[in-house]
């Protein structure tokens, strides 16, 4: 079949602007992307930069961004992407610096990884024999255990496009994983340095992690699963916990979100500037006929959601 | 006829007046007739499952339960109901146990969920049970020349699986298609799928605004004359603060408006733009309204002015009363942590209760509860004024 490649490319060596180059080259009916970007550095463009090992989406080396979206391209067959022969365009990872062409400089994603210490922390001495876990404790673990590091969350991640300081998906997520390994004692160390330090509030909770992870890792799940925990433990003086437990009970009072009163609870009772600042929103909205916020909606009979509320959060413990 | 059970949200019911006046008209003007599922609760919008998955999903499935029982597909105007809503009916469908576990919770209301229910956007139905063809029949006016960027919201594109994406391949692309029937051009942007950043505008508000500033900034610049959204939360986030984004993070002026896909709708199906709400803007859609229209009438005939005033005044008094509170409280507070260290204040806040008034920090708590109970009178007052 006939393929169609827009490339992107970029040598600051060479002081190149970054630009589109295209090929077109005929791939066997089960390509993927990668075996046509390998085909095209071996017969039509050697100068042609980019990172693969694995070839089976097992090494992680050959994220990069198709047609917008990242992908492991050893595992993305071209006919799936463009099955009418359609122009393909191919860019490296973002959020990440470029080396030169589709090859990305993952050291940020190192950092980051090494930020939230990636390794067991228990209190006592080694065991005699092995750490014992049980199966159940370790179970909902394995898809997390996943991760082969490609990037490819942290590269379309919509919170770390406006902040590079936050810790992003696949770390996050690898914290997690110690977070809620059994055999891990600093459980409790590591939310606390995760509710700040652009942790585990930052996430937008956007799902583009969940969605182009190869893995199912899920890391937006496994944040949220931390936000949690770090509530249980203790952890309140976020108004990321006060504006989830404000929605919580606007939920339970009148079955419907009630924005003013969130607005208020979260940014807190005691944070002067942030509520001039909200008064001046509010009066904005009032002026153009948005009246309703400070009149919510109750939904009829919110008794029995009210009932609801209580008693499955309270069953929660 | 088509009948729907209609899932309006919160946000079309409260701080999106003009989403849920608009569309009421375009739907009339479609031949949907709608029954409005008002004993429904809110989704959650994500909040609320990050804190209890199970909560949300009872709450979800309960509303899916009515629709179930008056046989109807519901129809949703947001997106955010309608990621959350499938991503609760995706769970169920998949997991026979689980939803028997959600529906051993609904059965004291009466209700059993069975798994028949659709969701879908307006957007969804446009292309999928109506049709462009038939849509394009109630449009009477072109809007060539005018360039629309789509803003999806996250949730009507993400994640996939929930959404019926591989049975229904061209919902990936559905707002581009409906911009394109009215004679529109679309302005393609990289943030059309993107986060528009409310979720985060309460908690970090410096990045939530740099997403508004590069999304519109983004439209802006490649030739949008407005931005279309079938999201309401988006909307809230693009439009009323994009003014403060633009500023801080561009320097320039907000001044792209963002519009509901049935303001879009109603448009271009001739409707006046008073009728759809186009001065309930921040953003002001004045020149953009007189560019389609001219002439015609753009404010809304039903402006509350005397809820406006007493609103204002008594949202003003409120909040002088608050920040009188919050100084008295700013001492205390320090006291407090001074005496008892960093955690102690949270602590007592969060286990007041009315009943013991014996130390300091549960006078404290007596008093933020008699706030928000002031809040709760205030409101009822007002309600039962109009
Ligand atoms: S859900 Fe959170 S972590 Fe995942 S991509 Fe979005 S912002 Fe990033
Ligand atoms: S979480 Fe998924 S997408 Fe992110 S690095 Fe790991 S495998 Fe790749
Ligand atoms: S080459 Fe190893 S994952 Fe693609």
């Amino acid at each position: 079949m006939k393929a169609v490649l827009d490339v992107k490319r970029f040598d600051p060596e060479n002081n190149s602007k970054e630009y589109f180059q295209k090929y077109e080259l005929e791939v066997e009916e089960s390509s993927t992307i990668l075996d046509a970007l390998i085909k095209i550095r071996e017969d039509l463009d050697g100068t042609l930069a980019l990172r693969c090992s694995c070839r089976a989406s097992i090494c992680g080396s050959c994220g990069m961004r198709v047609n917008g979206s990242a992908k492991l391209v050893c595992k993305t067959r071209l006919v799936d992407i463009a099955p009418e022969g359609e122009k393909v365009q191919v860019e490296p990872l973002g959020n990440m610096p470029i080396i030169k062409d589709l090859v990305v400089d993952m050291n940020p994603f190192w950092n980051k990884v090494q930020q939230v210490r990636p390794f067991m922390m228990p209190n006592n001495t080694e065991p005699e024999g092995e750490y014992i876990a049980s199966n159940e404790s370790m179970t909902h673990l394995v898809d997390v255990m996943n991760c082969i590091m490609c990037g490819a969350c942290v590269s379309d991640c919509t919170a770390l496009e406006v902040d590079e300081s936050f810790i992003g998906p696949a770390a996050l997520a690898k914290a997690y994983r110690f977070v809620a390994d059994p055999r891990d004692d600093k459980s409790k160390d590591r939310l606390k340095y995760l509710n700040k330090n652009s942790g585990v509030w930052d996430c937008t909770r956007c799902y583009a992690c969940v969605e182009v992870c190869p893995k199912g890792v899920a890391p937006m799940e496994r944040i949220m699963k931390m936000r949690d925990l770090a509530i249980e433990e203790g952890f309140k003086n976020t108004s990321g916990y006060r504006h989830t437990k404000s929605f919580v009970n606007s939920v339970g009072k009148s079955g419907r979100l009630d924005e003013a009163r969130l607005a208020l609870t979260s940014v807190g009772f005691f944070n002067v500037f942030g509520l001039i600042d909200l008064a001046f929103v509010g009066l904005k909205a009032l002026v153009k006929g948005k009246l309703p916020p400070i009149l919510p909606h109750k939904a009829r009979e919110s008794e029995n959601i009210k009932k609801i509320v209580n008693k499955i959060e309270r069953g929660k413990g | 006829m088509k009948k729907y059970a209609f899932y309006p949200g919160c946000v079309a019911r409260g701080g999106a007046p003009e989403l849920y006046q608009s569309s009421l008209l375009v739907l009339d003007k479609l031949g949907i007739e709608t029954i409005e599922l008002d004993k429904a609760a809110c989704t959650g919008a994500g909040v609320l499952q990050e804190k209890n998955q199970k909560l949300g999903d009872v709450l979800n499935i309960r509303t899916l339960a009515f629709a179930e029982d008056m046989n109807l597909p519901i129809i949703t105007i947001c997106s955010t109901c309608q990621g959350v809503m499938s991503q609760a009916n995706h769970r169920v469908l998949k997991n026979p146990e689980y939803l028997e576990e959600i529906n051993s919770e609904l059965r004291e209301e009466g209700l059993e969920y069975k798994g028949s229910t659709e969701v879908k956007h307006l957007l969804w139905i446009l292309i999928e049970d109506i049709g462009l063809n038939e849509l394009q029949k109630t449009f009477k006016k072109e809007l060539k020349g005018f360039n629309f960027a789509p803003f999806y919201g996250c949730y009507i594109v993400r994640p996939s699986d929930a959404l019926g994406f591989s049975e229904n391949p061209e919902r990936q692309h559905s707002l581009d298609m409906v911009i394109n029937s009215t004679g529109a051009s679309v302005t393609d942007f990289s943030g059309k799928t993107k986060c528009c950043g409310f979720p985060i505008l309460l908690i970090n508000q410096k990045n939530s605004l740099k997403m508004v500033s590069n999304h519109t900034g983004e439209a802006k610049d490649k030739g949008a004359d407005a931005m279309v959204t079938p999201c309401p939360l988006c909307h809230l986030n693009l439009d009323g603060y994009q003014g403060k984004a633009r500023k801080d993070n561009r320097g320039d002026k907000g001044d792209l408006p963002i519009i509901h896909l049935p303001q879009l709708l109603g448009l271009a199906m001739g409707i006046e733009p008073y009728r759809l709400g186009f001065a309930r803007h921040i953003v002001s859609t004045k020149d953009f309204i007189s560019s389609i229209s001219p002439g015609e009438r753009y404010s809304d005939p039903q402006n509350f002015n005397v809820a406006m005033l007493l609103g204002m005044i008594g949202f003003g008094s409120l909040i002088f009363a608050l920040i009188t509170a919050i100084a008295a409280f700013f001492i205390l507070r320090a006291i407090l942590i001074y005496e008892w260290g960093d955690n102690s204040f949270t602590h007592y806040i969060d286990t007041c209760s009315f009943e013991n008034i014996f130390i300091i920090g549960k006078y404290i708590c007596s008093f933020l509860e008699v706030t928000e109970k002031v809040w709760d009178w205030g409101i009822s007052i007002l309600t039962s004024l109009f």
